[in-house]
């Protein structure tokens, strides 16, 4: 029985392949993992060109499409074999929460393993690089949680799952291109632009985010017209 | 089992879809619901599996409200709308994986529920190459497998030729036996004339009340 769609896993592949070639394409030279600026570079990039700004935000445009789209969807439906809606939401919760970190700490590490020649091993056993990772990957988490969360509130739109992550990805530029001049270490996902803490507002807003998602999936009509 | 909805009304953008519903039914019945297109059967059917929620009143089995979402929904068979088969998966492989939702694993016995619905257990298509009643036979298939106490039934005989609608009048009569409380909604007379102990007529969202077909 195939649960996994191998056509799907290649796909997500050959796509950081192409972002990472891409990146690689806007190198002068290519440092190895020592070099944490240039790590931090590979992952995180803000310029003054805006193609290069897009190229740098393609991984989050990934993960949005692959942690919402399936979460979205499972979202908008509900089974009874799932005991009851409230023991269901909280497992899905759970599940978009390991799922999202997964996912964009392997579409991190497979940039930085294609970009900078390095074993998985080494990368993992790097604490300053395995940081960066984490700053991240939580700040991309947290944009994938919002797709998912504006997706159910404009549920009525059909297909608003696409429509939310292409208006979000325009968005997220606008919004970077004015955060970054008000230079705040507090602005959500602005913050891992400007150091290299993890912002404590973020994960806030990513648990208040899923509350948010749990109470719009208890109450609402499922298949009932009143969404 | 005791499934009672008290008073239930149902409000979608200003129109009534259910209006203050009453309804005390019990274990080892068949109870049908016969009404025209549109007249609230469907609705009633998720207001009873909460994928909608009232607007005034509750749903209650034995006694514990399953409105406020702590009843254990999959005591709950239900055949609704088209349920999420996956289509390049077989008939089995189907069954298997909502079979294991709640963790359980037991192949021969949904190989006999398949026998039992006219099903070959080895079906060897995926579901997109089942013909209508094929699909039919493994919606009815996917609400009784777990042997939930309420088993509910909305068209159930949509698409069935003569020789397997008999089956799935047997099968009825086989599960009304074993002591489950069985809803059937549907606008064919003779499968509720046959089937049902009591038959409730819903129009416009109102039961109407008890009827003879």
């Amino acid at each position: 029985m195939k649960r996994l769609n191998l056509r799907q896993i290649l796909l997500i592949i050959f796509c950081i392949t192409v972002i990472s070639i891409l990146k690689n394409s806007f190198f002068n030279s290519i440092d190895d993992i020592s070099n944490i600026e240039f790590v931090k570079m590979i992952l995180i990039m803000w310029s003054d060109s805006q193609i290069l700004n897009i190229i740098w935000l393609l991984p989050i445009l990934l993960s949005a499409i692959i942690v919402g789209k399936k979460y979205y969807t499972k979202l908008c439906s509900f089974d009874v074999r799932y005991k009851n809606r409230k023991h269901y939401i909280n497992k899905l919760l759970i599940n978009i929460i390991i799922s999202s970190f997964i996912i964009n700490f392997l579409i991190m590490l497979f940039q930085l393993i294609i970009l900078t020649n390095t074993s998985f091993i080494l990368i993992i056993s790097n604490i300053k690089v395995l940081k960066i990772l984490l700053i991240y990957v939580v700040e991309t988490m947290f944009i994938n949680i919002l797709v998912i969360i504006i997706s159910l509130y404009i549920k009525r739109i059909m297909y608003s799952y696409i429509i939310v992550v292409i208006i979000m990805f325009l968005s997220l530029i606008i919004f970077i291109n004015f955060s970054l001049n008000i230079n705040s270490n507090y602005i959500p996902f602005i913050n891992m632009y400007l150091n290299s803490n993890i912002n404590i507002i973020t994960i806030i807003l990513i648990f208040l985010s899923l509350l948010l998602i749990k109470r719009k999936y208890i109450y609402s009509d499922i298949l009932g017209g009143n969404d | 089992m005791i499934l009672e909805v008290k008073n239930y009304s149902k409000t979608i953008k200003d129109k009534q879809i259910l209006n203050n519903i009453n309804l005390k039914l019990t274990s080892g019945n068949v109870y049908g619901f016969y009404g025209r297109n549109g007249s609230g059967k469907t609705m009633l059917f998720r207001a009873i599996s909460t994928l909608i929620y009232p607007t005034k009143g509750d749903v209650f089995i034995d006694n514990i409200s399953i409105i406020n979402g702590n009843y254990d929904l999959s005591k709950i068979g239900l055949l609704l709308e088209e349920p999420d088969f996956y289509p390049y998966l077989t008939g089995l492989d189907n069954l298997s994986l909502l079979y294991e939702i709640n963790n359980k694993k037991d192949i021969c016995h949904i190989k006999k529920i398949m026998k039992e619905v006219g099903l070959l257990e080895n079906q060897p298509e995926k579901y997109r190459e089942y013909s209508l009643g094929m699909k039919q036979k493994l919606r009815i298939a996917q609400a009784i497998m777990e042997n939930q106490g309420l088993i509910i039934l909305d068209e159930p005989t949509n698409g069935l030729d003569e020789e397997s609608a008999i089956k799935f009048h047997e099968l009825i009569k086989k599960l009304k036996k074993d002591n489950k409380l069985i809803l059937i909604a549907s606008h064919n007379k003779d499968d509720l004339r046959l089937l049902c102990d009591k038959i409730f007529k819903i129009d416009a969202g109102e039961l109407m009340g008890e009827i003879k077909l």
